[in-house]
């Protein structure tokens, strides 16, 4: 009887879980498996029928010696997601900090976040005027105390730089709502022991707040690692196509160009795979190193 | 317990039955149509995908509520797409078997097209009408393969655009003829404030995206006597004499030797009256004298420059209307584009030139439509019209191999990275070129 019981509520278990599962299936797995194979195809993206397996011909380009995939293109993922990454985090970490000590927290909150409930692509318009190099904001304060202007998006060396500043100012808002949560869930029993024991405000942080908000922090890293990885809407609205030349243009902007724009759909699948590959790998990369440094929940 | 089970069966069914549902569709490439099935219809309902949208598709319907109220039989429904999503609208709707009947496709597609088999090859009689009255850029532009596929809409030729007023303060009465004049008079006009910011520009490229950069490179190569790829599309013409000239000059306007300051917004400036001189296509009067509103009596459309000032060149982009080759109506909806194309209908022109005229100030490039007086009349008054029209007898067509959209991109990036100081003119010269054979291959 006991385990006909059990079976009846592991079949019960199951039905609630088919509608996710077929969820996933559909959404997820089906486009995933479905992916790959394009990268094993060359395709126009038009006819089903004109698709040809071409087998690693695709992966053999983008890593080929005169390809651009993996340099520029790839160098300036990691460069774009490690700084904007690098900016939204300590901005976040000091921002987090400082609410925490103030009045109206959730009013702080609130301001900090509007950005990232605001659209991308009119914060990329907004910025592109504050960039203008003619009457944009900051080139009329460089101007105003005697320095040159500056070519924000059409200066190569300084273009992805210019993208990293919004996308890091874009991403505080997130970063810090999630850091003062995990904040607030820090018993502040610990404080008052450590203040009794005479510690200062700095090692209070350094010994208290930084070890318990271990996981927080973790958690923040490995999601704005990811969305910077893939980002692609703000390059795209502020400098279009990548330039000037490739020097600010990413991965997931290059996969949709080749793949709409191009119709090579087995190249932008190939791209689209590496890309897991490489998320996969620093992903696993960030577990470790939190995990030597005594996170264990995740 | 009983109910239990049931209920779990029951859920489990539905789940199924939703699966299958959503795995299911129409995977057989079916045309959009009604009435595409074994019967003949007795009535159809065609789609026709278009980049019209807006105040365009307004102007548009008329003439399509016109056709519908005489053909109750073959009913046109047109489909409004951003300019900027109609190839991917195209792709996307192409692979899930719900492509239109009728769409209106950028020849520089072509090739793409082509090669996955789009578009259906016109009619003898539909090819013969279009080789007979259009011009040669125009024909070229609707054919793949040396095949028409469609009817030529816009055909859009590329001109210098030139403020009279700044040329006249500098002392010009006329504009360039030659590359050297149109370079000095730049150098005269241009002026910049203390900081160096840039106040008038005498001679600007626009910049933006690849077809803004490449279809003036490829004019002002045409007018230096050469096509920017082979006629047979195998070969870049890049390190020609033309091809090495257009990049010195284009050398000569942005970057470490240029005589004017990159982020400076030519498209803009034009607008504003701080640009002597830019190269466009003929749309583009249309949207300068919206922007522009009276100061556009300013503006002033002349021949592309050419090297020794004698020769001409430019190119012409063109659309066309083209039929679906996966449409089961095929018949009807070349009957429908031959009356949109070829039917005389209203003060002597076409419905497509009359549309041409409304909706864009544009002089279709039908012969017939270029006989009706009201066109004719229209000519005499716009010398800038005219100068675009007169355009379309010596221009040479945009070329589109079925890598066109990558050929571009690479010239693209290549002169913006020459324009931003990444690498010099020899090393544009032949990046570019090589690039551009290789993806001929």
């Amino acid at each position: 009887m006991k385990s006909f019981g059990l079976r009846k509520e592991t079949v019960l278990a199951y039905s609630f879980l088919i509608p996710i599962l077929l969820f996933y299936t559909i959404f997820l797995v089906i486009p995933v498996v479905f992916s790959f194979v394009i990268s094993l195809t060359e395709w126009g993206g038009f006819d089903l029928e004109s698709m040809t397996f071409v087998g690693l011909d695709n992966y053999k380009k983008i890593f080929a010696s005169d390809s651009t995939f993996l340099d520029p293109i790839l160098t300036n993922t990691f460069v774009f997601a490690f700084g904007s990454v690098a900016l939204s985090f300590i901005a976040a970490m000091m921002v987090s900090f400082l609410i925490t000590r103030l009045r109206w927290q959730g009013l702080w909150r609130s301001i900090y976040f509007l950005p990232a409930v605001t659209t991308i692509v009119a914060i990329g318009n907004v910025w592109l005027y504050i960039y203008n190099p003619t009457n944009g904001i900051l080139n009329e304060i460089l101007t105003s105390v005697g320095l040159k202007p500056v070519n924000f998006l059409d200066n190569p060396s300084i273009a992805l730089w210019a993208v990293i500043a919004v996308s890091g100012w874009l991403g505080i808002g997130g970063a810090v709502l999630i850091l003062t949560a995990g904040l607030k869930g820090i018993p502040h029993d610990y404080y008052e022991a450590a203040s009794l024991e005479g510690a200062g405000m700095w090692r209070q942080y350094f010994s208290i707040t930084l070890p318990l908000l271990r996981p927080t922090i973790l958690f923040v890293l490995i999601t704005s690692f990811i969305g910077g990885l893939q980002s692609f809407t703000l390059t795209l609205v502020m400098t279009r196509t990548g330039g000037p030349g490739n020097s600010t243009n990413v991965g997931a902007l290059e996969m949709y160009n080749q793949a709409f724009s191009f119709g090579n759909w087995g190249v932008a699948s190939a791209m689209a795979f590496v890309l897991f590959v490489v998320i996969f790998i620093i992903t696993m990369i960030q577990l470790i190193v939190f995990r030597k440094g005594g996170v264990e929940s995740y | 317990m009983k109910l239990w089970g049931k209920l779990s069966k029951a859920t489990l069914a539905l789940m199924l039955t939703g699966a299958m549902v959503a795995c299911s569709g129409n995977n057989g490439n079916a045309p959009a149509s009604e009435g595409s099935g074994n019967k003949p219809a007795e009535k159809v309902e065609l789609t026709m995908l278009t980049h019209y949208v807006g105040v365009n598709e307004t102007q548009l319907k008329p003439l399509i509520e016109q056709w519908n109220s005489e053909n109750p039989d073959i009913q046109i429904k047109p489909i409004g797409v951003d300019f900027g999503e109609l190839q991917k609208t195209i792709m996307t709707k192409q692979s899930a078997g719900q492509g239109a009947d009728i769409m209106h496709v950028y020849a520089l597609w072509g090739g793409q097209l082509n090669k996955n088999n789009v578009l259906a090859e016109a009619p003898d009689h539909i090819a013969e009408d279009v080789k007979a009255n259009y011009p040669e850029a125009a024909v070229k532009g609707a054919s793949l393969d040396g095949k028409v596929f469609g009817y030529p809409t816009e055909v859009q030729a590329y001109g210098l655009f030139y403020n009279k007023r700044l040329l006249k303060e500098a002392g010009f009465d006329n504009p360039p003829a030659t590359w050297d004049e149109m370079l000095s008079m730049a150098k005269a006009i241009e002026k910049k404030d203390s900081s160096g910011k840039v106040q008038v520009q005498g001679f600007g490229f626009q910049r933006g995206y690849a077809g803004l950069v490449d279809q003036p490179f490829m004019a002002m190569m045409a007018a230096a006597g050469s096509n920017l790829l082979s006629d047979d599309l195998t070969k870049s013409n890049l390190n020609t004499d033309a091809g090495k000239k257009t990049l010195e000059l284009y050398s000569k306007v942005y970057g470490k030797d240029g005589m004017t300051d990159i982020s400076f917004n030519a498209t803009k400036g034009f607008g504003t009256g701080q640009v002597a001189m830019t190269i466009g296509a003929g749309w583009w009067a249309g949207s300068l004298k919206t922007v522009m509103k009276d100061s556009y009596t300013d503006v002033g459309v002349a021949p592309i420059p050419s090297l020794d000032g004698s020769s001409k060149g430019t190119i012409a982009y063109t659309w066309a209307w083209g039929v679906n080759s996966k449409s089961k109506n095929q018949e009807a909806a070349w009957k429908f584009l031959q009356w949109m194309n070829s039917t005389v209908v209203k003060d002597d022109l076409t419905p497509e030139g009359s549309f041409l005229l409304e909706a864009f100030n544009t002089a279709s490039s039908r012969k017939s439509d270029l006989e009706s007086p009201k066109l004719k009349e229209h000519l005499g008054s716009d010398p800038i019209i005219k100068n675009f029209s007169d355009a379309l007898t010596y221009a040479s067509e945009e070329q589109s191999p079925a890598t066109a959209a990558e050929v571009q991109d690479i010239l693209f990036k290549n002169i913006e990275s020459m324009w931003t100081g990444q690498q010099s003119l020899d090393d544009t010269i032949n990046n570019a070129h090589t690039q551009i054979e290789e993806k001929l291959k």
